[in-house]
């Protein structure tokens, strides 16, 4: 039910409320009004009654002060007509408001009557004896009501006694009555004495007008009694008052007033819940059933609690605005994404999967939906799985990338990449398993393609170190050649020579020819060894690490260039520990190095504008710090120097200063790398026109 | 006209090269040959002090020399007198320095180990060039 219907029906309840507890209080006040009005009814007759005997009094003095009289006793007895004429007389029976007057004897028998001008048939009105007597049978006074031929007359009536028995002791001597009609007239003046309005009715119809309460009429009748007191007539009278009505009018007003108040109220109430409660509320209904928060523009603005709701839903809408997009977005890349994502339950079943999860697998989704991650698993990754699952996942929320196989719907067997994360219940207990897999066929493939690659660039790198040992011994081969060539000179055309004196004999010596034979024979031992050096040198077959000593490698290095570069004035000072430790490696390769170094020294050098020569200074020495024995070398030169910008590209390979026929460019970063295999460390420094400094550790060889 | 031998005893030859082998077996070589006045010098130094001192004939000169290369020593012989006979020798034939050998007056550019027959013919026909008062 609507919240403005139930705050209707409250309102009507609590109007309810307020009227019958005023309809209970106006009943109440009824209640005390009426009981006001049943005493001033009794106060009213009491009033009417009281007047009725005070009107009745001159009648009621006519019959009492007219029977204990001797004369009257007298006339009884006489029956003296002018007297009775004299004394009772029109006038009497006017100052009495008397309309007829009968006196009887003592046997009942009438002895006077006398009656108002015209009204002669009450004169002749006459008592039945018996009657008399009853009347007086207890009482020397009666007074009842009958009816005559005038109408209905009030009649009194008294025993007649001597003056002196003004107690009325002694038997009556006569009976005197006197009777007063109840004509229209004497209504009228009834009414007015008693201020109401007065009808005569017979007894046996109940009051013609009743009580009327609230207009403050007061009704009441009187029954009048004939002599044998049987009811012979009734006054019916009926009293306005005008402080009843009043009263009454009041209370009536007030009620009045009420419901009009009470309406008033409802109005009121209801104009104010429907501008503070209702339209606010219906405004935020609507903008909340609709979506549409131009109902709440105006309500944001204000202070009140459904301000503050307004605000929430609008702040809510704004929110759930952005939060619908970035779920769209979310949902976007979770449709779109080419990795497959899932979600399984502990059991592993599967709960939920994008659409790349399904056409990496082949499944449509309903029947997806019925395997556990397992069944689409090779068993032999089940083990490693589990270990996943129980030492990663379960230990810390989430699993590191790790590689397993699906079976997809055709009996495919490809390879995949996953990670997983666990989600955990409010109550931190696992839930269920996310899971992001990638199909890396297409990786593996490309894995093993550039395995191929690798290895065949290996082999191209190791041809092509090869090739730069080679250009080393270009670079090489015109000293060489002098030191080969010189030897040979003394070798060959010594030979010649020989031969020629042999066959000229002239001049033959043998002693002559012994001289010869050893200038031959030293000539020879030197070419062997100019060959025996370069071989070493240049030697590819690399051959397990030895134990090198690392001064003969730089001794051996040198000599094959030592002298060349003696003939462009370049010399190579050298200050070689004698106690150096031994290291681990190649010699071939560690004598390439140092050439390498020596042979770019000797290039700074004759870089320099004027060709005043130079020196390289080698220097081993032992070294022991941090823990660590270490066999250094420094190679400096007085060349030219490296700009500071190409200090850290000079191990770059193909990187070079020099003319294209002047170097490969891989000379220092060959030797980079072999310094590398060698798990040394390989540094230059270099200040523009002073030189060089190339320095390289080397680990010595464990004990 | 001049005997042969009359060539070879007055002609007066200048061995430089920094390689003893090479330098004895040149003095012996060209005594075989005839030629009496024969000397060696080391390095292009001593060469043109002995130039400049001695009438020299013929210069055989290494062309790799410590100090002053071989070029250079060609360039100081030439500035002292042009019709000193040179013939380079090298252990290492370099075309570009051959040229330029050449160029700068040189008269032959010779290998080593040398060919005997070609190096005894070389200098021959340079001694001779160079004591003929024509030329």
């Amino acid at each position: 039910m609507k919240i403005q219907y139930k705050i209707l029906i409250f309102l009507a309840l609590v109007v309810l409320l307020f009227l019958f507890a005023f309809i209970l209080e106006t009943i109440f006040e009824l209640k005390a009004l009426n009981s006001v009005f049943e005493e001033r009814k009794k106060e009213e007759i009491a009033v009417f009654d009281r007047v009725l005997g005070l009107e009745a009094k001159s009648l009621e003095t006519l019959v009492f002060d007219y029977t204990y009289w001797d004369e009257m006793v007298d006339f009884i007895d006489t029956n003296n007509k002018a007297w009775a004429e004299k004394m009772m007389d029109a006038s009497v029976l006017n100052n009495y408001k008397v309309n007829s007057i009968w006196i009887y004897k003592t046997d009942h028998s009438p002895a006077y009557s006398v009656s108002k001008e015209g009204e002669e048939k009450l004169r002749d009105i006459i008592l039945p004896k018996e009657n008399i007597e009853k009347l007086f049978l207890k009482e020397r006074f009666c007074y009842f009501f009958m009816n005559t031929p005038l109408g209905l007359m009030e009649v009194r009536g008294a025993t007649v006694h001597h003056t002196a028995d003004s107690e009325r002791k002694a038997a009556p001597q006569g009976y005197f009555f006197a009777g007063r009609l109840w004509d229209k007239k004497r209504i009228n003046e009834l009414s007015e004495v008693t201020q109401s309005s007065i009808t005569l009715a017979s007894p046996q119809v109940k009051e013609e007008v009743a009580s009327v309460p609230h207009k403050g009429l007061i009704a009441f009748s009187i029954l009048l009694a004939d002599w044998e007191k049987k009811p012979l007539a009734r006054i019916n009278a009926l009293i306005k008052t005008q402080s009843i009505q009043i009263a009454y009018a009041k209370s009536k007003q007030r009620l009045i007033l009420i419901f009009v108040f009470v309406a008033f109220f409802l109005l009121i109430t209801a104009v104010f819940i429907s501008r503070t409660v209702t339209l606010p509320l219906r405004s935020i209904s609507n903008a909340l059933s609709t979506n549409n928060l131009a109902y709440i523009d105006i309500l944001k603005r204000s202070v009140t609690e459904f301000g503050d709701i307004s605000r929430l839903i609008d702040k809510f809408y704004k929110v759930r605005g952005e939060l619908e997009i970035s779920e769209k977005k979310y949902r976007g890349l979770y449709d779109s994404t080419r990795d497959g994502i899932v979600m399984t339950d502990m059991v592993g079943r599967i709960l939920e999967c994008n659409q790349a999860y399904l056409d990496m697998l082949g499944y449509p989704k309903e029947e997806i939906l019925k395997f556990t991650y397992m069944q689409l698993t090779p068993e032999k990754w089940h083990g490693i799985e589990t270990g996943v699952v129980q030492n990663q996942i379960l230990q810390r929320g989430y699993s590191d990338e790790y590689e397993k196989e699906y079976i997809g719907k055709d009996g495919r067997i490809f390879p995949v990449s996953l990670r997983v994360w666990l989600i955990k219940d409010a109550e931190g207990k696992p839930q269920a398993l996310w899971g992001i897999i990638r199909d890396i066929t297409e990786r593996k493939q490309k894995e093993k393609e550039l395995e191929d690659a690798y290895n065949k660039l290996r082999q191209t790198e190791a041809q092509l170190v090869q090739s730069a040992k080679l250009a080393s011994i270009g670079q090489l081969s015109s000293g060489v050649a002098h030191e080969i060539n010189n030897p040979l000179t003394g070798v060959l055309n010594n030979i010649q020579l020989i031969k020629m004196e042999i066959v000229q004999k002239k001049d033959f010596n043998p002693a002559d020819f012994k001289e010869v034979l050893d200038i031959i024979e030293e000539s020879a031992l030197r070419c062997k060894r100019v060959t025996q050096t370069l071989l070493q040198f240049s030697r590819q077959a690399r051959g397990p690490f030895q134990f090198v000593f690392i001064n003969e490698v730089i001794e051996r290095t040198i000599s094959l260039i030592e002298h060349e570069m003696g003939l462009e004035d370049i010399f190579i000072q050298k200050k070689l520990s004698p106690d150096l430790p031994h290291i681990l490696g190649d010699p071939q390769l560690l004598g390439q190095v140092i050439f390498a170094i020596i042979a770019n020294a000797r290039w700074a050098i004759q870089e320099k504008p004027q060709k005043e020569g130079g020196l390289i200074t080698i220097k081993t020495q032992y070294q022991y710090q941090n823990d660590t024995e270490s066999v250094l070398i420094s190679i400096s030169d007085t060349g030219i120097g490296i700009p500071k910008e190409n200090l850290d590209k000079i191990f770059e390979p193909f990187f070079t200063t020099k003319a294209p026929d002047e170097g490969t460019g891989l000379g220092l970063s060959i030797s980079y790398n072999i310094i590398k295999q060698h798990k040394g460390a390989i540094a230059v420094e270099s200040e523009i026109n002073k030189g060089a400094t190339f320095n390289i550790a080397l680990p010595v060889a464990p004990k | 006209m001049k005997e042969g031998n009359d060539y070879l005893s007055e002609s007066k030859i200048l061995i430089v090269d920094d390689d003893k082998d090479v330098r004895d077996f040149l003095l012996r070589f060209l005594k075989q040959k005839g030629y009496t006045n024969v000397g060696s010098a080391q390095d292009g130094e001593k060469a043109l002090e002995i130039i400049e001192k001695e009438k020299i004939n013929l210069v055989l000169l290494d062309i790799r020399l410590p100090g002053m290369d071989g070029l250079e020593v060609l360039r100081k012989i030439k500035e002292i007198n042009k019709n000193i006979g040179i013939i380079m020798i090298t252990g290492f034939p370099d075309e570009k320095i051959g040229k330029e050998a050449l160029d700068l007056g040189a008269h032959d550019y010779i290998m080593k180990p040398f060919d005997l027959a070609y190096l005894e013919l070389s200098v021959f026909s340079k001694i001779v060039k160079s004591i003929k008062p024509s030329s």
